[in-house]
């Protein structure tokens, strides 16, 4: 190698003008055992890229996660949860306000409800009628 | 894009991604996190990687990205400054040996660089991307990274040239 070209390259080195491959011939250079004594000053700084480039990742390597799919599905049950949360909040602040109209409604629907649960109880006893009426049939014969 | 090819692809980027983020974060470990992180998002978002022409710069870019988030954070900074005294007491007791260690030896001249300076000169030196990845991934112009290189490693001519006048003495 050119001394002379080593120089050159190394000041298109500093500008930030040299191309990868002259920058490659400079690595090259400065990794020899010996070089020229006005040089010695940039070894260490090319010696450390050298080293530098060596270095390996050896930690763990994620790959394609079996999980996937949990995680979609973890993610969608979280949407769904605070979703639910939203929706149980509105309810409640709904139910905290209510209107004139929802009051009347809630009273009707008590009443009709209380009605409802006394025709029930008149039906039973209309129930204990029938099975009367049955058992009466089976030992009183009309004909 | 299939899951073959995106493990290849992984497989030839990996390790530039651990560099740069250890150059970043200045630490195996958070660096080792990095990868990982940006590793387990590119499996995640597989099915949009198709549209995506260059994978290896998109891959440095997240590295990149999330370093500098990183580093942003409260906690990483916290740690940054307890490595960062940890190192310095490393290359003070001996600066030639353990470039294995926590620190390299070319964070010793890439000190005073400020970390956009760090971050070109590592894809430039140690990566060896031409221009247009390297703008590409710092999304910076090709002018700009040309002038931040350029400044970056001036620094560190100055910092070698001053270095080799305290070794010999000239008596200047």
């Amino acid at each position: 190698m050119e001394l002379k070209q080593v120089h050159k390259y190394l000041d298109l080195y500093f500008e930030g003008q040299a191309t990868i491959e002259q920058e490659a011939i400079l690595m090259d250079y400065f990794t020899q055992p010996v070089i020229d004594v006005k040089l010695a000053q940039f070894k260490p700084y090319f010696e450390a890229i050298t080293g530098e480039r060596k270095e390996t990742y050896n930690g763990q390597l994620p790959v394609k996660p079996s999980s996937k799919n949990n995680w979609r599905r973890a993610v969608a049950i979280a949407a769904v949860a605070v979703f639910g949360f939203f929706i149980t909040q509105i309810n409640d602040t709904q139910v905290i306000q209510p209107t004139t109209e929802e009051l009347v409604f809630e009273e009707f629907k008590a009443h009709m409800y209380f009605v409802s649960q006394k025709l029930n109880k008149g039906h039973e006893g209309l129930a204990h009628m029938e099975t009367f009426n049955q058992t009466a049939n089976k030992f009183i014969k009309t004909d | 894009m299939d899951e073959k090819t995106l493990l290849k692809r992984i497989l030839t980027v990996q390790d530039s991604m651990f560099r740069l983020a250890k150059r970043l974060l200045t630490s195996t470990e958070e660096a080792e996190d990095a990868v990982q992180e940006v590793i387990t998002k590119l499996w995640v978002n597989i099915s949009e990687m198709a549209t995506i022409t260059n994978i290896e710069g998109y891959t440095m870019t997240m590295t990149k990205n999330y370093c500098l988030d990183r580093l942003k954070s409260k906690q990483a900074s916290q740690l940054r400054l307890a490595h960062y005294h940890h190192d310095k007491a490393n290359t003070s007791l001996d600066k030639q040996i353990d470039a294995r260690d926590a620190v390299s030896k070319l964070m010793v001249f890439m000190e005073d660089l400020s970390k956009q300076q760090q971050l070109v000169l590592q894809l430039r030196d140690i990566e060896q991307y031409d221009f247009k990845t390297i703008a590409q991934i710092t999304k910076l112009s090709e002018g700009a990274v040309r002038v931040a290189l350029s400044r970056a490693r001036k620094k560190i001519k100055a910092q070698l040239i001053k270095a080799h006048n305290h070794g010999i003495e000239t008596g200047s």
